[in-house]
C-alpha cells in the first residue's frame, strides 16, 4: 500500500491562504472520507459533529479538521471511553485540551474508538468493535488510542488527540506509521480526560509530520487551574526549537532497548535511523538504563492500583450502566460492574485491588514505587550525559488481529519500551522510520527527552524525518 | 497460583460479582501477571524512597474564592440527575440497602 498522507496542518493552511480551499470544504472532504472508510476501519465511534464558526481567537489551527479519543469530554455529547458502562453517558463539561482547540478554531469531526478505558495495546478491547490498521486491515493498529492513530494514518482527519499512560499514543503511532507525541507529565491539562492511572496519564497529538506535532502541542500545552498537576511554566516556541540544527546534540542509545524480544526488522530500521542522526551531526553514544528490565513489572502494579481506585466511580448509581437484575444496593454495584466492564478493565481492577489489599501493600505497591524511583534515576543520570535517548517504540510491527488477545502478558510486552517513559514522567515521540523488511509494516523510532524538553525531542524527530525523506527519495 | 477463595475475596473488595467462568479466567490471568511481577524481588531498594509523583509538585493552592467554573442552573441540574439510571424528580434513586 502506498501512502498519500493527505492534508497536513501546514498544507491545509497554505491551501486556505491561496484561496484554493475553504475550511468548510475541507471539513466536508473529511466527512466524506470517514463515510467511505470507517465501515471497515472502525476508527471513529461517532463522526456526527457539525462545522462550527471559527472563534475570534482563531489560530494556526483555524479550520483544521481533527478527531478526539473518546475518553475526552465535549459538553452535551456522549463519551464512552470505549466501554459499555458509559454507553449513554453525556458529558457535563468540556475537556481543557478540547476547549483550547475549539478556541483556536480547529474543527472537531468526531470521537475515536479505543481500547476500553484506555487499557490495551491493540484496539481489540473496545465495546464498540475492533479497530483495523489502515496498512493491513487484518492487523491491529495498536492501542489504546487505536482509532486516533488509524484515523490519521488513513487520512480521515488532519490530526487527532490521544492519551498515553504506558505507550497508548506512541505504540499505535508506530504501528500505524504516524507521528505520536507523549508530552511531559504535567505539560497538558488532563481536566476532562477520563482518569485511568492518574500519575501516568497524559494527552498528546497524532499527526502526519513532526511540524504538525509541534503546532498541536503548542496549542494544548500549559497550566490549567482545573488540573492541579499541570506545571506552571511557559510554553516554548516549539516550531523555533524544532528548527534548530543537530550540531552538538548528544544522542544516547540504551543497550537495554536492543536486547532479547526485539524483532530483527525493527532493529534494522532503528539502527539505520541512528546512522541518519549521526550523519546529520549528532554525537551518538551507548548508554545504560540499568533498571529497564523492571519497568513493565512496576507498571503492572502501579497502573492497576490507580485503575482500581479511579474506576470505583462506575457503580451504576449516578451515571452509566446499571444492571437490571439487581434487587438491593450492593447488587447494583457488583452486577453493574461485572456486566458493564469488559475483561481487561476487570483484570486490572482485580489486580490493583489485590496489590492494595491488607497485607500486600508493602510487597507490591510500595516496592513498585521504590523501583519506579530507580527507573527515574536511570533517566536522570542518562540525561547528564545525553540530550535525548533513542530506540524502538515497540518490539514488533503490527501483529494480526486475535494473535495476542488470549494472552494478556504477551500483549503487555508490546509496551516494554514505552512504559519506562511514563513511570519517569519524561516526554517522548514516535516517528515513522520506514517499513519492516519482513512484514512490510511501519516501524516506529522513539525519541525520549528530559523533563519539559519537548523542544529537543521535536528537533531530533524533525531531523530524522527530513533525513528519512531524503534517503527514501534517493533509493526509489 | 491464586486460590478460588483469594479470587473471590478480591472480587468482593472490588465490588464485582464473578461468574464461575470469569473466576477461572481471572485466576489464570492474575496468576500469570503476578508470577511476572515477582521479578521485582530481585531489585535492591534498600534506602530508596518511593516515587509517587514525577514533577515534585507539592500541594497547589488557589485563592479561596468562588471561581464559577460550573455555574449550576436548572437545566444542568436536570441533565446531571437524568444521567442516573434511576431518578425521580430532583433525586437520584437507589435500591434498598437491606432486604425488607
Amino acid at each position: 500500500m502506498s501512502k498519500d498522507i493527505g492534508y497536513t496542518i501546514a498544507s491545509a493552511r497554505a491551501a486556505f491562504l491561496a484561496g484554493a480551499l475553504t475550511p468548510e470544504r475541507l471539513f466536508e472532504h473529511y466527512q466524506r472520507r470517514i463515510a467511505e472508510q470507517n465501515g471497515l476501519l472502525n476508527a471513529f465511534r461517532t463522526a456526527d459533529f457539525s462545522y462550527a464558526d471559527l472563534g475570534k481567537d482563531a489560530s494556526v489551527l483555524a479550520g483544521i479538521p481533527y478527531a478526539l479519543k473518546d475518553n475526552m469530554l465535549v459538553a452535551g455529547t456522549i463519551a464512552t471511553g470505549g466501554s459499555k458502562i458509559l454507553e449513554r453517558y453525556v458529558s457535563a463539561y468540556d475537556a481543557t485540551a478540547y476547549a483550547k482547540l475549539r478556541a483556536g478554531g480547529a474543527q472537531l469531526l468526531g470521537k475515536t474508538n479505543m481500547d476500553e478505558f484506555a487499557m490495551g495495546s491493540s484496539g481489540e478491547n473496545s465495546a464498540y468493535g475492533v479497530v483495523r490498521n489502515p496498512w493491513d486491515t487484518d492487523r491491529v493498529p495498536g492501542g489504546s488510542s487505536a482509532g486516533s492513530a488509524a484515523a490519521v494514518a488513513a487520512d480521515l482527519c488532519v490530526f487527532s488527540l490521544g492519551s498515553d499512560t504506558g505507550g497508548s499514543i506512541r505504540q499505535p503511532a508506530a504501528l500505524c506509521g504516524v507521528v505520536g507525541l507523549k508530552p511531559t507529565y504535567g505539560r497538558v491539562s488532563r481536566h476532562g480526560l477520563m482518569a485511568m492511572a492518574s500519575s501516568l496519564d497524559q494527552i498528546g497529538p497524532f499527526t502526519k509530520t513532526v511540524e504538525d506535532a509541534a503546532l498541536v502541542l503548542g496549542a494544548i500545552a500549559g497550566p490549567d487551574p482545573l488540573d492541579s498537576t499541570t506545571v506552571v511554566r511557559d510554553v516554548p516556541e516549539y516550531i523555533a526549537e524544532m528548527k534548530r540544527d543537530m550540531t552538538g546534540v548528544r544522542v544516547g542509545v540504551p543497550k537495554e532497548y536492543f536486547g532479547e524480544g526485539l524483532s530483527d526488522e525493527v532493529r534494522a530500521r532503528v539502527e539505520e535511523g541512528i546512522q541518519l542522526l549521526r550523519a546529520a551531526g549528532a554525537e551518538v553514544k551507548e548508554i545504560s538504563l540499568p533498571h529497564s528490565a523492571y519497568a513493565l513489572a512496576v507498571y503492572y502494579i502501579v497502573q492497576p492500583c490507580e485503575v482500581s481506585a479511579n474506576l470505583s466511580r462506575y457503580d451504576g448509581i449516578r451515571y452509566g450502566y446499571a444492571s437490571p437484575d439487581a434487587e438491593q444496593l450492593l447488587e447494583v454495584y457488583t452486577k453493574s460492574r461485572a456486566q458493564g466492564f469488559g475483561p481487561e478493565p476487570l483484570r486490572r481492577i482485580m489486580l490493583g485491588t489485590y496489590a492494595l489489599s491488607a497485607g500486600y501493600f508493602d510487597a507490591y505497591y510500595l516496592k513498585a514505587q521504590k523501583v519506579r524511583a530507580l527507573i527515574r534515576q536511570d533517566f536522570d543520570r542518562a540525561f547528564e550525559q545525553v540530550d535525548v535517548i533513542v530506540g524502538p517504540t515497540s518490539p514488533t510491527t503490527a501483529f494480526k488481529i486475535g494473535e495476542k488477545s488470549d494472552d494478556p502478558l504477551a500483549m503487555y510486552l508490546s509496551d516494554i519500551y514505552t512504559v519506562p517513559v511514563n513511570l519517569a514522567g519524561v516526554p517522548a515521540i514516535s516517528v515513522p522510520c520506514g517499513l519492516g523488511a519482513a512484514s512490510g509494516m511501519p516501524v516506529g523510532f522513539q525519541i525520549i527527552g528530559n523533563m519539559f524538553e519537548e523542544g529537543m525531542v521535536l528537533r531530533v524527530a524533525k531531523h530524522l524525518e527530513d533525513a528519512l525523506r531524503t534517503s527514501t527519495a534517493d533509493t526509489h | 497460583m491464586l486460590t478460588d477463595q483469594e479470587v473471590s475475596h478480591i472480587a468482593k473488595l472490588a465490588r464485582i460479582e464473578l461468574t464461575d467462568a470469569l473466576r477461572e479466567r481471572m485466576k489464570k490471568d492474575l496468576s500469570s501477571v503476578l508470577d511476572y511481577i515477582a521479578v521485582l524481588e530481585k531489585a535492591d531498594t534498600t534506602g530508596v524512597e518511593p516515587l509517587y509523583q514525577v514533577t515534585g509538585l507539592q500541594n497547589r493552592t488557589r485563592p479561596d474564592e468562588h471561581r464559577g467554573d460550573f455555574p449550576m442552573d436548572t437545566a444542568l441540574f436536570s441533565r446531571l440527575v437524568e444521567q442516573a439510571p434511576e431518578h425521580e424528580g430532583r433525586f437520584v434513586k437507589v435500591k434498598a440497602v437491606k432486604r425488607t
